[in-house]
């Protein structure tokens, strides 16, 4: 498949300054500030294929806004190479701005004071869009979303679920080729998540749009990606399958036994338990290579088990523990 | 034909800010002629205390005219773009400008001449029904069609200007100090306060020297006929080198400010 964009040797560099507290410190910083030097992106490396719905996560501070403001052509880089469709974004930027669109959730692309509406009639003449063309995506979007009466209204007067839904209508209102949604389901509620994740697989199949999402929400990535790239510290920490990262990053099982009478088990040490009850006995198992381990076996033998439960833990906990590597 | 279409559309998104707080707008346009008569009983009473009808040049009903010429020169001409870029800048939203397919410098400068024009065109009718009472129009003669060239000029030097200034918000973070420098400069500089003919001719001499006038003073002594044909067409000469040097200074700026954006807060 067609890359979309390809990242090389990414490296952004930040200067912050601080100071300490007090009138001393403050008067002190007006002669000489002291500074730091951040390394928010250390080179990393990555393709995007064309109609691929990607996860960029990371614990905050990571460097994920970083890759995508740099992607949007909004940062320029210290280092590296960025290739969007064949455009450097920070050095094409008005050609390149055609071809994408962009949701920050904490920083809205609609005017406060007037209703999405007029932003939307904005990027029609500003995009080139023909009138018949974007009355027609208009009413589709709007419709899809339920927003068909809130768009009308000033934005000050939505709701943050609302205000995002309309901020997705002005990413896509040009049908670009590639969309950065950053946050995009912050403040909606589970119905109207659904819906966005819905509208985002249908439009990625029907026209074949490359998404780039990040997220703290897990249940988007779940919903929407195929692929994930995690990153901490600036570096690339894992890039590949959502479903292949329970396999390579997989140390534990959880096991839930069940007793037909009172039982009372002595847990080996390398056996973390979760919850005890007479007849029920929750714990977590570690994994190693192919094989279960033999407690687990032993237990079924020895105990009088009526029923046994191996679940993998859940998807957070895995990336949490990534994060806390 | 499709820039057309494109400037015809930022002055409609931008109508919607002009009419989003109309309280606010009438209350606005409404202080204008206020200012005016405060300023024609101040002057009135100069000129019957000094006991002259004719100072530094003009007359009381010249003067007026002058102050009324002000207002509207500044309306028309004046930018609002190191308010707002500014602004956006600390609160990281330039993204939103950032990533639009258009000119950065192209869309600012669009935007603050339909703004100029709306709000004009707001403040005229009020202004010109005080004007018709206090000022007796025929007794002076207008160059019009030299004012309109001039202040044309005008707003394309104040845009370029405060647009150049403006940039510097990428480098400091808060601006708002040097805000209130840059206009309070240009208010005395530029004869907003008094008639530059006011202050003494080495100061008259030295602001022929820097940008200032070329914003305002010079369009209206056009207007009141103050300067010969030849004179008018060496001060718009004049204008003209200032746009093209602010100007070639904005397109730098922006270039060097864009590497310097770090789009906070996202």
């Amino acid at each position: 498949m067609e890359v979309a964009i390809s990242v090389r040797g990414l490296k952004k560099t930040y200067k912050t300054y601080s100071r300490g507290q007090g009138v001393k410190s403050a008067f002190v910083s007006l002669f000489k500030r002291e500074f730091k030097i951040n390394e928010a992106l250390k080179g990393i490396n990555f393709d995007i294929k064309k109609g691929e719905i990607i996860g960029l996560i990371g614990p905050n501070g990571a460097g994920k806004s970083t890759t995508i403001k740099v992607m949007c052509g909004i940062l320029h880089p210290t280092e590296g190479k960025v290739d969007a469709l064949g455009y450097t974004p920070w050095k094409q930027r008005v050609e390149y701005a055609m071809n994408f669109g962009v949701v920050f959730g904490q920083k809205s692309q609609l005017e406060w004071d007037l209703p999405p509406n007029d932003t939307y009639h904005l990027i029609k003449v500003l995009y080139d869009i023909p009138e018949k063309t974007f009355e027609r995506r208009l009413k589709q979007m709007v419709k899809l979303l339920q927003v068909d009466e809130q768009y009308l209204r000033p934005t000050r007067d939505l709701s943050l679920g609302e205000r995002m839904k309309c901020e997705v209508i002005a990413a896509l209102l040009h049908q670009p080729k590639i969309v950065f949604l950053d946050e995009p389901t912050i403040g909606m509620d589970v119905v109207a998540k659904k819906r966005l994740h819905g509208f985002i697989k249908k439009i990625n199949q029907e026209f074949g749009i490359t998404f780039i999402v990040t997220t703290h929400d897990m249940s988007d990535i779940e919903k929407l990606c195929e692929r994930i790239i995690i990153i901490n510290n600036g570096d690339i920490v894992y890039d590949g399958l959502l479903k292949e990262l329970s396999k390579t990053h997989l140390k534990k099982k959880l096991i839930e036994v069940k007793f037909s009478e009172k039982t009372r088990v002595r847990l080996p040490k390398r056996c973390l338990l979760i919850s005890r009850t007479p007849y029920v006995l929750k714990f977590e198992v570690p994994v190693k290579g192919d094989k279960m381990d033999k407690f687990v076996a032993d237990l079924i033998t020895d105990y009088p088990v009526v029923d046994i439960t191996i679940s993998d833990p859940d998807i957070e906990e895995i990336i949490r523990d990534i994060y806390e590597k | 034909m499709t820039f057309l279409r494109k400037v015809l559309g930022i002055g409609r998104w931008q109508y919607g800010f002009e009419v989003a707080y109309r309280f606010n707008r009438i209350v606005w346009a409404s202080s204008l002629p206020i200012i005016l008569l405060a300023t024609y009983f101040l002057w009135t009473s100069i000129y019957a205390y000094s006991g002259q009808t004719i100072i530094n040049g003009m007359t009381l009903n010249e003067l007026i005219v002058y102050y009324l010429a002000v207002q509207i020169t500044i309306m028309f001409s004046a930018s609002m773009v190191d308010a707002h870029i500014p602004r956006l800048v600390k609160k990281g939203l330039l993204i939103r400008y950032i990533v639009k397919p258009f000119n950065f410098v192209l869309f600012w400068f669009i935007r603050s001449v339909w703004r100029s024009l709306f709000r004009t065109f707001a403040v005229l009718l009020p202004l010109f029904a005080l004007a018709f009472v206090i000022i007796d129009f025929s007794s002076i003669t207008f160059n019009i069609p030299g004012y309109m060239l001039s202040v044309i000029l005008a707003l394309f030097l104040n845009f370029f200007y405060i647009f150049s200034v403006a940039m510097i918000c990428f480098w400091v973070k808060e601006y708002e100090g040097i805000r209130v420098i840059r206009r309070g400069v240009a208010n005395v500089f530029n004869g907003a306060i008094i008639p530059l003919t006011f202050f003494p001719l080495v100061f008259q001499k030295a602001f022929s020297y820097l940008p200032f006038q070329y914003m305002l003073y010079v369009p209206i002594q056009i207007l009141l006929g103050k300067y010969s044909y030849e004179q008018s067409i060496t001060m718009m000469l004049i204008q003209l080198m200032w746009i093209i040097v602010f100007a070639l200074i904005s397109i730098f700026a922006w270039k060097k400010a864009q590497a310097q954006f770090m789009g906070v807060g996202v």
